[in-house]
């Protein structure tokens, strides 16, 4: 519930359509890609441009009421879970582009376009924006700065963070500030930085300048198959030993090739132990070079097949099959959580071993689709909602999994962010100090607490006195919200 | 829990210990000059650096002595906090392509230690100074300085994938980890890039690496600055991908014509038929080209960007496609008050120092003046004394809107305002 008073001034900032008061159409936002997790805000808004959104936040900074903003609502670790006495933010109706750049490289767009809406606006002057998160035929930039999003050619070519120029957003007092003024460094301390991956924290994104790139000359495209995942990791480590940085290199093991073969029929091989799609990108002569070159690392390896994808269509084939693995895990199980864990590269053996282990200990399957090149896994717990206990199982077996990678020396999320989801385990990546001078800085921004409470940062509430295994959010025992 | 190394290698790693950086050439560890009965503190470990930063005085944090002047003086400073004991590589990790480095570690040394593996951190700024003086790890990235491959590779705050960190209360703490790609939590070396040791002690920062190029190969073309923003956008369009493209010219003729360094790493075949089709694109414009005799990269242009003794340094910030107004306002400020300049341009990023020689003080500031008043984000580099005599080392100006923000920052982390107080963006 937010205060009267508070919808009643929402309702003097937005039109009619920008404001959400039923319950049954408040549910819409209950949840974003983590369906877990649900939890009915107290008010929905839907504003249009950056001014309202400024008024908005100042509304709510003077009712004290939390405030939750929402992109596309694809987020996976609950980064866009509402709160239930807040106001949840929609930023889909900032969705117009405002500036095309290409003499400088650059590009001003509002939070609510699409990711693959900024390389298809520019790629007339032959240009493109290289981070590509692989919901990004949906999902917005305002949510990938909110994340830091990577994608598969985050190895070379960074994450989100590496291609924003400026930021314009509003403070959790509702001010309108620029971080950054679109160029290359940032004025005084980067602020720009740290807002990036600050998951709704610190403040609300209403425009970015985002940085563009040439297209590459070339692009080559192979598939490797190997016995297991591990002898895909020589590979891996082979390619990166002979001075190569691939733009992708991306791993599926057996069970995950099967769902995308079920569901997208993109030409791997089925009896394959592992899956290693490499691509490289450039000169055209260092492609050629380069890519030949993987060739013969991946077949002294023991490569069992290798496939070129070199026509636009047939790479383009490849990577759907891989972008569609979560959404084809539906063709092996009801349901699935997906984990994020990042493990340095030559731990991968020895994390994918682990992983089997446990996995067979809690009698469930894992699928495993990863980002070879930077040890970013996705494992995909499935399970059977139907199936008592299965589901707290897949959840605990889940967040293990994140602990394991943190164990390893790597880190809970790569790229989807700690949100709801990841608080609780934060200690375990993290001393008491480190999480006490995150604090002290988002309290610096934010002194009151109210731009997306209870995210990044465990708390007492969300996780009792002592962090561990899951154990269920309070609201859940309370009745409020329920897991799915 | 990430273990820290505090000043001994894991058990595990192949760590190499790295011999001892060079202290700054004043000897005693004197402070900048005008300073007297200053301690000199230089932790050899994470809790003796923990320890240096606390306490009553205002510290000033010392690398290699490199950037000292970089911001406005400090004020009042009573300790210099020196990390020429902080020499350690702490791991290196060739087949992840991660290194953690203790920040007294000079530049140099690591490139060293990492081209054994025929990997390196990607990034050159000027390794000395004029003095010969080494430019630290912890240094770079508290200056954020940069230099001409920045366009391929990025800046400090694109290199850094975690830091230990020590605040003035003597907190301890750990920002990002040790893998590449990590979400987790705020991205404070964000923060810490380029804070010019006015938040935290840096005491350690882990980097992700590159695999050191086979080859390079580099031409030259003559333009004057805006034809070599043409020229830039002309290679780039063509899909020649060019690590590096400094445009540097004195700035005494009429044109601010110079030279326009193109720089292709690569295999050696392919560098070699990059330099020739970047050569070809501007003889088609009916541009001169050459190839560069001597060390150009290494040498001259370092010593161009780093600026002599009797030279300040000014780095502006535009949008590349006006960076031309830049050379030209310097150009006239420069004829104006009977100084001489040079111009030394990133020309696709849109970052340029103009160094200016001769004259007084006095002269040296009314170029500052001048670029500021033609739009531009003009900052001091190093300079000659008595510049801040005649201008703020940040702006002329408004403070950028969120400044409020950058105060309420530094008062979290540095309550008592200790670490070198004065120095920052709007007296910080």
């Amino acid at each position: 519930m937010v205060p009267t008073a508070l919808v009643d001034e929402l309702a003097t900032i937005v039109d009619e359509r920008g404001l959400i008061t039923a319950p049954e159409q408040r549910a819409t936002y209950e949840c974003d890609g983590l369906t877990g997790y649900r939890c009915e805000p107290g008010a929905v808004v839907l504003p249009t441009d950056a001014e309202q959104v400024a008024a908005v936040v100042a509304a709510c900074a003077r009712h004290d009421t939390p405030f939750v903003a929402r992109g596309a609502g694809t987020g996976l670790s609950a980064g866009a879970l509402p709160h239930p006495d807040g106001v949840l933010i929609g930023l889909s109706r900032l969705r117009r582009i405002l500036s095309v750049d290409p003499a400088n490289r650059r590009i001003l767009v509002e939070p609510g376009v699409t990711n693959s809406e900024v390389s298809a606006a520019v790629g007339p002057h032959g240009l493109y924006y290289a981070p590509d998160p692989s919901s990004q035929i949906v999902c917005s930039i305002g949510g990938n700065v909110a994340e830091n999003s990577g994608g598969a050619h985050c190895l070379k070519y960074g994450f989100t963070t590496n291609h924003v120029l400026g930021l314009e957003v509003v403070t959790p007092d509702g001010e309108v500030v620029w971080l950054g003024d679109g160029g290359a460094d940032p004025p005084g301390y980067d602020l720009r930085g740290l807002v990036i991956g600050s998951e709704g924290t610190l403040a609300v994104v209403t425009k970015v300048w985002l940085r563009l790139l040439a297209r590459p000359e070339t692009t080559r495209t192979l598939v490797a198959d190997f016995a297991s995942p591990t002898e895909g990791g020589h590979a891996v480590s082979a390619i990166v030993g002979a001075g190569i940085i691939p733009a992708a290199v991306e791993m599926m093991d057996n069970l995950a090739i099967q769902a995308c073969e079920a569901d997208a029929a993109a030409g791997f091989s089925t009896d394959a132990g592992a899956a290693l799609i490499v691509e490289v990108d450039g000169p055209a002569a260092q492609c050629d070079a380069d890519i030949a070159r993987v060739e013969r690392l991946c077949r002294d390896v023991g490569a069992s097949h290798i496939r070129y994808a070199n026509d636009p269509g047939e790479r383009a084939r490849v990577w759907r099959g891989r972008k569609a693995a979560f959404a084809a895990m539906g063709r092996l199980s009801r349901q699935y959580f997906v984990q994020d864990g990042v493990i340095p590269r030559t731990k991968l053996g020895q994390c994918l071993a682990t992983i089997a282990d446990m996995a067979a200990e809690a009698g469930l399957r894992v699928a495993n689709v990863f980002h070879a090149g930077d040890g970013n896994l996705h494992p995909l717990v499935l399970y059977d909602d139907r199936v008592d206990g299965e589901p707290e199982r897949a959840e605990k077996l889940a967040t293990a999994i994140a602990e394991l990678c943190v164990e390893l020396g790597g880190s809970l999320t790569g790229e989807h962010g700690v949100g709801a989801d990841k608080a609780c385990s934060m200690p375990k990546m993290f001393s008491d100090a480190d999480l006490d001078v995150m604090a002290r800085v988002r309290t610096a921004i934010d002194p009151h607490g109210l731009a997306n409470p209870d995210k990044i940062l465990p708390t007492p509430r969300l996780c009792g006195e002592r962090p561990g295994p899951y154990r269920p959010h309070p609201l859940e025992e309370a009745g409020v919200i329920e897991r799915m | 829990m990430i273990a820290i190394a505090d000043g001994e290698p894991h058990a595990h790693d192949r760590a190499a210990t790295l011999p001892p950086a060079r202290l700054p050439v004043r000897g005693d560890g004197a402070p900048p000059d005008g300073e007297a009965n200053v301690e000199v503190a230089r932790p050899t470990s994470l809790a003796e650096a923990a320890e240096a930063v606390t306490g009553s005085g205002r510290v000033l944090l010392r690398g290699g002595g490199t950037k000292l002047d970089w911001g406005a003086p400090a004020e009042g400073v009573e300790r210099v906090v020196d990390t020429g004991g902080l020499n350690r590589m702490v791991r290196h990790d060739p087949a992840d392509l991660t290194a953690t480095v203790q920040a007294g570690v000079s530049l140099a040394e690591l490139q060293a230690e990492l081209g054994r593996s025929s990997q390196w951190l990607a990034l050159d700024p000027p390794l000395h100074d004029h003095a010969g003086r080494a430019a630290t790890v912890g240094g770079v990235v508290a200056a954020a300085d940069h230099g001409p491959r920045r366009l391929a590779y990025g800046a400090p705050r694109d290199q850094v994938i975690g830091a230990t960190f020590a605040l003035a209360d003597g907190t301890v703490a750990r920002t990002g980890g040790n893998v590449i790609k990590n979400v987790a939590g705020y991205d404070l070396a964000k923060l810490l890039c380029g804070s010019l040791g006015t938040l935290a002690l840096i005491v350690d920062v882990t980097v992700r690496l590159q695999p050191l190029p086979e080859a390079s190969a580099t031409v030259g073309v003559h333009t004057t600055p805006a034809q070599a923003h043409r020229v830039w956008l002309a290679v780039s369009d063509a899909q020649l991908e060019p690590a590096a493209a400094d445009h540097v010219a004195d700035l005494g003729s009429g044109d601010q014509a110079g030279w326009l360094w193109l720089r292709f790493d690569g295999s050696e075949t392919v560098v070699t038929e990059q330099a020739r089709r970047a050569a070809t694109l501007a003889a088609d414009q009916g541009l001169e080209t050459t190839t560069p005799e001597g060390p150009l990269w290494d040498d001259t242009l370092m010593s161009s960007l780093a600026g002599g003794a009797d030279e300040t340094v000014v780095a502006i910030s535009t949008v590349p496609n006006v960076g031309s107004r830049v050379a030209a306002t310097a150009a006239r400020a420069a004829a104006d008050a009977g100084v001489e300049a040079r111009c030394h341009s990133h020309v696709a990023l849109g970052l340029h120092r103009v160094v200016v020689a001769g004259g007084a003080a006095a002269d040296h500031a009314a170029v500052v003046a001048a670029l500021r008043a033609d739009g531009h984000r003009a900052e001091l580099r190093r300079r000659v004394a008595g510049v801040d005599d005649h201008t703020d080392a940040w702006t002329d100006g408004p403070l950028p809107g969120a400044w409020p923000l950058m105060r309420a920052v530094k008062q979290r982390l540095d309550p008592d305002r200790r670490l070198a107080p004065g120095r920052f963006l709007g007296g910080l």
